[in-house]
């Protein structure tokens, strides 16, 4: 199954900016459609524990810190954001009832849902939403979501269901950065035991982890949101081997197998009993050319890698078509502020007359990736098998992730990343770009003025202005960034035919509510 | 009286070398590019964030501090907690070295039987057929990485003729053994690779103890080849045989990374895996710690059963 190509991979805030934000009215109220769900048109039936497989399992069990795929979908279940997003992007009431823009888009006033319940049976007030805030910001505490909430200045409760954020800058897509992965509502109370006591306030209740093996979760019998609620439990468990896990799942093992290699697609695509996905994403591969480091220091020498690689054979080779090529912009095609820009394609003669421009022409480099993130080292390759053709050596060193993280990223003037799509201009390109961005390994401005565009585009409250801005910077960063977008790639996973609902996730997650087994 | 000595010098010997594992693992562990804070934040993190994790796990101590912290801990029965999820760690370990050791001791009580019987009967006619076959398939197995015969095994009866669960997944606090069908092919591997080694060492043994001078004896006397075989020749044979299944005791209790990985069984192998991957140092620690001790158990049991079994080492 093919989804429709770029479903609304960044779209803009038609709701809170036409309405809620300039005018400080109220969003959206009341208990939250399905339509954020997933849906498949015939009654859900009720029962049947989902046992969902995957590669890896998680780095730790706390939302806010964890920053593997697995604990975000452990987060997912057992946690709810304020808001959650529809099929369109749209943010859609979750544990917030409204939510309202004032001063322009700097304050921000949030209503908390009544009667929720935590698992521990606390009852959910302003305190636990003003201390997930709080935590956020804090270096010490807030782990791989530090800043996930936006540019917060300031957090306060307003009466027991009530919150006022006050940004650093007007920020108008606060509404759908709550629905972030790393934006779960945590309990003030053991806030910062979550790793070892999870205590959410959604649709599974934590029962087990067997580290590297499975965790447990059963369904939560006061669910704020029973209507799309249909499993008893769900088991999360982890099988590394390829082959392990699709005899698993042929086997009846497990129902659902998720980021798995494109090879194990593939095979189980024609599967009778089985549905397999492959599904657009805003997902991206990186070659970090960092531009606070030789040679990149020098933009030619940049330019002139971009020019090298040969996109639409790397889609062919390294994803089995399973993607679509980039065009070093981290917007996929399709999404909402991508403007028109010349596509970067293979030109190595103008690659090679840059590469002397800049006085470089006979380089070697070591390029760093790693097989635990597959599959950027057949990217490496092909990049590095391009650049030999011009007389560039790249060596491809294929290291350990540990490894990697610890004396590769930010450190090494050229290596593979990885990134997922993201909701908002703020996540996408904001964090990533700007000097000051978390994720701007270099703290570089890549081009001058930049820094003032992306703040300009951020406080934008208008969309059409907005626009503007974002195609403004965009172009910019095709010229001149420190990093390489070869292709996007598709999300792949095979669930059997008794999965009902289930959607691919546009955001890295997959959602379990609204899912159920058939008989 | 001596044989007593024996046993406890082995034993003081036994605690040294835990000591010394326990130090060189540390130290490795800590040596290598890395750590849980750099592990479970990513390539993304910020160098202040990660300093801010290590802080809050304690990893900007000093190492001897950590060590000797560790240490007290471990004397005192308390394995300290993981700093990858903040469980603590006696529970987790008693509920996987139990599952290893369920995985470990099938194959052993099926494997070591098996292999010296095979070993046997593959030496009483050296370069006949039987042998040739056997010392084919040992050389063949022993050859052959548990992980190819395990993903050939999961191909095999799993995709190709499906007939057996592919993966060993068990529930929290499930008794391995209350689903026998999900250990055959995990033990089926490794009872393959056992036998290849053990029946081709008790071939070797089994063959210089038959050219020995008191079984030709035996023989010319006329005796009935199955009483030189039991009677006179093996009495010879077991003690270095058994010294090899005790060898391998440590490795069915703690060695089974491959094995518990490619079937996701949930074990000490497993484990230590993903401790490894995500440098959960005092995880490390305590599997580590454990799998020593059951190789050094293992030998000390072969020790005292060649012991027993030979009255020259008694005296």
């Amino acid at each position: 199954m093919t989804l429709s190509r770029f479903p609304n991979l960044i779209l803009p805030r038609r709701g809170l900016l036409g309405g809620a934000m300039a005018l400080g009215g109220a969003a959206v109220a009341g208990l939250p459609t399905r339509a954020g769900y997933a849906q498949s048109g015939v009654a859900p039936r009720k029962g049947g524990v989902l046992r969902f497989c995957r590669p890896d399992p998680p780095d730790m069990l706390d939302p806010m810190q964890t920053n593997s795929f697995s604990g975000m979908e452990f987060g997912q279940m057992v946690y709810d954001n304020l808001v959650t997003l529809d099929d369109k992007a749209q943010p859609t009431p979750q544990l917030a009832t409204e939510w309202t823009a004032e001063k322009g888009g700097q304050e921000w006033v949030v209503t908390i849902r009544e009667g929720v319940k935590f698992h521990s049976g606390d009852t959910l007030t302003s305190a636990d939403v003003v201390a997930t805030i709080e935590r956020s910001m804090d270096r010490s505490r807030a782990g791989a979501g530090l800043g996930c909430f936006g540019p917060v200045a300031a957090v306060s409760a307003e009466g027991p269901h009530k919150i006022r954020v006050a940004m650093t800058m007007p920020f108008g897509e606060f509404p759908v950065v709550l629905a972030y992965r790393a934006c779960r509502i945590l309990p003030a109370k053991g806030i910062d035991s979550l790793r070892d006591t999870p205590n959410g306030t959604g649709p599974f209740k934590f029962k087990d982890f067997q580290p590297g093996a499975s965790i447990t979760m059963e369904r939560n019998p006061d669910y704020w949101n029973p209507d799309v609620l249909h499993l008893d439990g769900v088991r999360m468990v982890f099988i590394r081997e390829a082959v392990a896990m699709q005899a698993a799942i042929r086997g009846g093992q497990v129902d659902l197998i998720t980021q798995i290699p494109l090879e194990t697609y593939l095979t189980m695509r024609n599967a009778r009993g089985f549905k397999a996905y492959s599904a657009p994403t805003g997902d991206y591969h990186t070659i970090q050319i960092m531009a606070n480091m030789d040679p990149f220091k020098n933009a030619k020498v940049r330019e002139a890698f971009q020019y090298i690689p040969d996109r639409k054979a790397i889609v062919a080779s390294a994803l089995f078509g399973q993607g679509v090529p980039g065009n070093d912009v981290v917007l996929p095609p399709g999404s909402f502020y991508l403007p028109e820009l010349p596509v970067i394609d293979q030109d190595l003669p103008r690659a090679k007359k840059l590469l002397e421009e800049a006085g470089v022409s006979n380089l070697t480099i070591d390029a760093y990736t790693t097989s635990d993130r597959q599959p950027a080292p057949k990217m490496i390759l092909a990049f590095s098998e391009a650049a030999a053709k011009i007389g560039v050596t790249v060596r491809v060193r294929d290291i350990p992730y540990t490894e990697y993280a610890a004396n590769v990223a930010r450190k090494m003037p050229m290596y593979s990343s990885y990134f997922s799509g993201s909701a908002t201009l703020y996540d996408a390109i904001y964090k990533i770009h700007h000097s000051k961005g978390i994720y701007n390994y270099g703290n570089t401005e890549v081009a001058p003025g930049l820094d003032g565009k992306l703040d300009a585009m951020i406080a934008e409250v208008d969309t059409a202005r907005r626009k503007e801005i974002a195609a403004d910077v965009l172009r910019l960063l095709q010229r001149h960034s420190d990093r390489m977008v070869p292709y996007f790639r598709n999300y792949v996973g095979v669930t059997s035919d008794k999965v009902q609902g289930f959607q691919p996730p546009k955001y890295g997650t997959i959602e379990t509510r609204g899912t159920w087994l058939s008989a | 009286m001596q044989a007593l000595g024996f046993i406890l010098r082995r034993v003081l010997l036994l605690v040294v070398v835990l000591f010394a594992v326990s130090v060189l693992t540390f130290a490795i562990v800590n040596v290598l590019p890395g750590d849980v804070a750099t592990a479970v934040l990513g390539d993304m993190a910020t160098p202040d964030q990660v300093l801010a994790v290590r802080k809050t796990l304690g990893l900007d101590q000093p190492l001897a501090e950590r060590y000797l912290r560790w240490l007290l801990g471990v004397l005192q029965g308390d394995f300290g907690r993981s700093l990858q999820h903040g469980q603590p760690i006696g529970p987790i370990l008693m509920g996987r070295l139990g599952n290893s050791a369920i995985l470990g001791l099938i194959t052993l009580a099926i494997a070591a039987p098996l292999a010296v019987a095979l070993g046997v009967m593959a030496a009483l006619k050296p370069g006949g057929v039987l042998d040739r076959v056997i010392g084919g398939i040992a050389v063949g197995a022993y050859a052959l990485p548990e992980y190819v015969i395990g993903l050939f095994g999961i191909l095999a009866f799993s995709i190709w003729w499906p007939v057996l669960p592919g993966s060993s997944l068990m529930d929290p606090n499930e008794n391995p053994l209350a689903r026998p069908e999900a250990l055959i092919l995990p033990i089926g591997v490794l009872i393959t690779g056992m036998l290849a080694f053990i029946s081709q060492v008790t071939r070797a043994s089994m063959i210089q103890v038959m050219g020995s001078a008191y079984i030709r004896t035996a023989v010319l006397k006329g005796v009935p080849r199955w009483r030189v075989v039991m009677k006179h020749a093996m009495p010879n044979l077991l003690p270095p045989t058994i010294a090899e299944i005790g060898m391998y005791f440590g490795y069915v209790i703690g060695g089974l990374v491959v094995v518990e990985t490619l079937f996701s069984y949930a074990g000490l192998g497993q484990l230590v895996t993903n401790a490894v991957s995500y440098r959960d140092v005092p995880v490390i620690q305590a599997v580590v710690l454990i799998v020593a001790a059951a190789y050094g158990i293992g030998n000390l049991l072969a020790d005292v059963a060649a012991l027993l079994m030979n009255p020259r080492l008694r005296s």
